[in-house]
């Protein structure tokens, strides 16, 4: 019986209220997600175009554990290749628990054109496990474009799912969330990143959220950020040492309460 | 008709207007505006304005100050404070105010508003307490205020049952002196509407008397305050008396600045201690403030099982009208003493508090589960520590809190200079339903700290010098009941604010806010459940400049208020402000034309209202109809000026306007002021 209440709780809270997007990553998290104009590995789960800042090959893992759950938790992978110009993404995403489990697996391309502008376009292979029920997949596509004002500011803007597919098997109430996302981000100086996105998915009101990211010493940096609908809160820490980053983060739900994340990732 | 007239009458005064002396008042009235639009609507900034305009006859001398002093400038912010002293520290005394602008923190428009108020001179006033010195010397500041509405109220016929007993006149008489930073003094008599004047029961003879005697910088006396006054230490959680700054666009302003003793010269009747304290320098660094008050307080009594009298309500409006309210006057006698012991240095300061209150009635709790929790008895004891430090960039701050024999409350804080353009501030409070204290204002959601936790977080962005922009977030949560909410609950704050400044004539404002609470449901059901609360405002706001004379401001505001799943109900308020202020002239004035249509006291809207000096208006617009009103100063001989002020409700549809005793026939409630001042 707990286990189904359960299930019936990530269906209904996590997976249509809270999962306008996929995880990314514990850095973008404690920005508040408001991660349409920020550049990060992890923007392969946002707007992809904000890969376009890597220098040298990376890798990331992270791990969010919803602690209202025993097991309940998501998983998630990612790796960028830069080659003449141009990126390669990768990232895989796993949520639920052993009975329940959401895969959100991509690709993705994106490409620099100046300085300024960058274009990315994503494909995602999504499956939906229940036991003893089945599974179900079906594709999406992510594009997202990054333009750099000038040094302070960036804009940047993405759509999830714009052709609002959803699972193949009719009897799955789980969405795919398809969402237009606009965002801005200010930094007066190298060691501060604003951040605001405004989220508009197709079946909700308009969210909106902000962030900001601090690199308080060379090593560590704090993070914070708030959501409106719901209205959420996030902090965050970032750890960075040689080509290592450790960043942890939690989210603050009126509801659901806290969800702590780590993440790690290694340039190479 | 008669607001027609009203118009008419203003705009011939104006064109009169003979060009006479600069107007020194209108710099703190522009400030006192700017710093009113990003206040709490109930804050009382008579007192601020009666600080600043001392400031500005007796400048505070930036070389040989204190952060207690500077923190009466509400502008400047506890970071820039100990950056200056700091900037001292480093590189000796401060020989030009250009200087400032070396200072990290100090941006153009904070150098502009604190110019005004500082020197860098000594003051060459020889200020040895003589009695010569104390005649020749000594500034006095006259002032009487009468106020009156208008239209007769029900309150004053001749009713059956509780009616008021005075006449609907509202005097003021306040008398203050100042020599140097000696001595100060003063005596302040009040009658509210509806109170008797003269000789009235329990009055000898006003209704409302303070007054006090301070003598200031006496050896090891740093103060000595005899008769009332307010006690301000810390985040406010332990000990603070008075007002306090709490959530505000101006994000920093969860930051309390704790100015410890001070004399009361407000007419406020409730916050304020009366009796005896002092400020001791007992080593280098180290204040020790002793405190004594005895005072009585207006409660409504009732009587226990016992057949003693038992306290179920203070009163805290200071009115004493109808006879119930004339019997609770003075009904209970309130001791307080203790001490606070302060150390303080440039970068660190800490403080220890710990005093005593009681009563000669017992408190009890009431009806009402969600007072379960409230303060019982006769005796109190409350003891507190907090501390503030300076690190590079980051100001810290925080107190704990903890009543004797009921509960704990802390509150903790940072405020960050992120950049040259960016600054933070952090807030974390954690108040337990049994925090028992009867002088606290820390910042909290509620009116009062206690059964609360709560995370506050806010951004001031300066991006260039025209553009600003003020963000803040607060999510609390209520650990126990409240009144009208049968269960925990919880909720949060929004406050977005973008300001638009490309010249000094030129200023226009967006602000949005947004508020989601819990509160029991209106619907009839057997256990009340929450339904959530939503409030939402918009505004925008244009302020400009004609020429040299004239002046205009105007300003939308919309308010949204939901509750649960009922239908969002609308308030809108619009008003055209007219400003004359030419320079050079004995006449200045303004003028305010709004219009509002609220759905229901719910949307109501609030906003800043010119008045006469010293008084101060957050006008309340609603239901449905025209406000307007119109200020005059006149400059009658060099040291005397007069005020006067008319202001006006003109409601659509109505019948009467008010309610209970305050209920007047017909559709207008209006009301004039006249207030004089003679400093001498």
């Amino acid at each position: 019986m707990r286990r189904i209440l359960l299930v019936f709780f990530c269906l209904t809270f996590i997976v249509h209220t809270v999962s306008a997007q996929y995880n990314q990553g514990a850095r973008l998290t404690a920005m508040g997600n408001s991660s349409a104009a920020v550049k990060d590995i992890w923007s392969l789960n946002a707007n992809p175009s904000g890969i376009t800042d890597q220098k040298s090959p990376i890798a990331a893992l992270n791990y969010a554990k919803y602690l209202f759950g025993d097991d309940l938790s998501e998983q998630s992978f990612a790796f960028v290749l830069p080659f003449n110009g141009n990126f390669a993404g990768f990232s895989i995403n796993r949520y639920g628990i052993s009975e329940f489990n959401e895969i959100k697996a991509g690709m993705a391309l994106a490409k620099k054109f100046g300085e300024a502008l960058s274009i990315a376009v994503k494909a995602n292979v999504h499956q939906l496990k229940i036991t003893n029920y089945g599974a179900s997949t079906t594709f999406t596509v992510d594009v997202g474009a990054n333009y750099e004002l000038n040094k302070q500011l960036a804009f940047g803007v993405y759509v999830n799912n714009p052709s609002a597919q959803k699972y193949k098997a009719s009897n799955v109430a789980a969405h795919i969330p398809s969402a237009v996302h606009l965002g801005a981000t200010y930094s007066p100086s190298n060691k501060i990143i604003i951040a605001t996105t405004i989220t508009k998915d197709f079946d909700q009101k308009f969210d909106v959220g902000m962030g900001i990211d601090y690199k308080f010493y060379e090593l560590l940096s704090l993070r914070g950020g708030i959501t409106a609908k719901p209205f959420k809160q996030y902090f965050g820490i970032g750890l960075n040492y040689q080509k290592f980053m450790l960043d942890i983060a939690v989210e603050s739900h009126p509801q659901i309460g806290y969800t702590p994340q780590i993440g790690l990732s290694y340039a190479f | 008709m008669r607001f027609k007239l009203l118009v008419l009458v203003a705009f011939l005064l104006i064109g009169f207007a003979a060009k006479a002396q600069t107007q020194e008042d209108q710099l703190i009235k522009d400030l006192i505006e700017s710093i009113a639009e990003n206040l709490p609507e109930d804050y009382d900034l008579s007192e601020l304005q009666d600080r600043l305009t001392y400031y500005r006859k007796n400048p505070i001398n930036l070389n040989n100050t204190n952060a207690e002093e500077l923190k009466t400038l509400v502008f400047l912010s506890p970071l820039q404070i100990s950056n200056l002293f700091q900037h001292i520290k480093q590189n000796g005394k401060l020989i030009d105010v250009l200087e400032l602008q070396s200072i990290p923190e100090f941006d153009v428009q904070t150098i502009q508003r604190l110019l005004p108020f500082v020197t860098l001179e000594q003051s060459t006033l020889f200020d040895r307490i003589t009695v010569k010195n104390l005649v020749n010397l000594g500034n006095n500041d006259l002032l009487v205020r009468y106020g009156r509405v208008l239209e007769k109220s029900k309150g004053y016929n001749d009713l059956p049952g509780s009616r008021y007993l005075g006449t609907p006149d509202r005097y003021l008489f306040r008398y203050k002196y100042n020599y140097s930073n000696r001595v100060s003094a003063s005596l302040v008599f009040e009658k509210d509407a509806g109170e008797y004047f003269f000789n009235g029961p329990k009055q000898y003879p006003f209704d409302f008397l303070s007054g006090h005697v301070a003598f200031f910088n006496t050896g090891r006396f740093k103060k000595v305050v005899l008769g009332d006054y307010t006690m301000q230490f810390g985040q406010a959680l332990t000990l603070w008396s008075g007002f306090a700054f709490g959530k505000a666009p101006d994000v920093a302003s969860v930051v309390k600045r704790d100015v410890g003793l001070k004399p009361y010269t407000s007419a406020n009747e409730f916050a304020f201690l009366r009796g005896a304290a002092t400020t001791v320098t007992v080593l280098k660094n180290v204040d020790f403030t002793p405190f004594f008050s005895f005072r009585k307080l207006d409660a409504s009594l009732s009587l226990d099982a016992n057949g003693e009298n038992v306290i179920t309500s203070i009163n805290e409006t200071g009115l004493h009208r109808t006879e119930s309210e004339i019997r609770n006057k003075n009904s209970t006698e309130q001791i307080v003493y203790g001490g606070v012991l302060q150390y303080r240095t440039n970068a660190l300061s800490l403080g220890a508090i710990g005093y005593h209150t009681s009563f000669n009635n017992a408190f009890v709790t009431g009806s009402g589960l969600y007072r379960n929790f409230n303060f019982t008895g006769k005796e109190l004891t409350n003891v507190g520590a907090n501390y503030s430090y300076t690190f590079k960039n980051m100001y810290f701050f925080g107190e704990i809190g903890k009543s004797l024999d009921a509960g704990l409350a802390y509150v903790n804080g940072a405020l960050v200079s992120l950049s040259a353009t960016v600054s933070a501030v952090v807030l974390h409070r954690n108040y337990q339903k049994n925090y028992h204290n009867f002088f606290n204002q820390a910042t909290a959601e509620a009116s009062e700290a206690f059964n609360e936790k709560g995370f506050y977080a806010g951004l001031n962005i300066n991006p260039s010098r025209a553009w600003s922009i003020q963000i803040y977030g607060d999510y609390f949560k209520f650990p126990w009941l409240k009144f009208r909410v049968d269960a925990p609950s919880d909720g949060y704050e929004f406050l977005g604010q973008v300001t638009y400044t490309p010249n000094k004539t030129f200023r226009a404002i967006l602000r949005y806010k947004s508020e989601v609470k819990q509160q029991n449901t209106d619907l009839t059901v057997p256990f009340n459940y929450l339904d959530d609360v939503k409030r939402e405002t918009y505004r925008a706001e244009v302020k400009w400049a004609l020429n040299r004379f004239f002046g205009f401001q105007n300003r939308l505001e919309i308010a949204q208020y939901k509750k649960g799943a009922a239908n969002a109900e609308f308030g809108y308020l619009f008003y055209q402000d007219i400003n004359y202020s030419p320079l050079s002239s004995r006449f200045s004035g303004n003028l305010r034309v709004a219009y509002f249509n609220t759905a229901s006291y719910n949307s109501r809207i609030y906003a800043y209202e010119d008045d006469v000096l010293y008084n101060f208006t957050f006008g309340l617009y609603n239901g449905k109809g025209i406000r307007t009103y119109a200020n005059l100063k006149y400059r009658l001989a060099k040291r005397l000026d007069l005020w006067a002020r008319y202001a006006l409700y003109n409601y659509e549809n109505v019948e009467t306007v008010g309610s209970s005793l305050d209920e007047i026939k017909g559709s207008q409630k209006s009301e004039v002021r006249l207030q004089l001042r003679y400093q001498f």
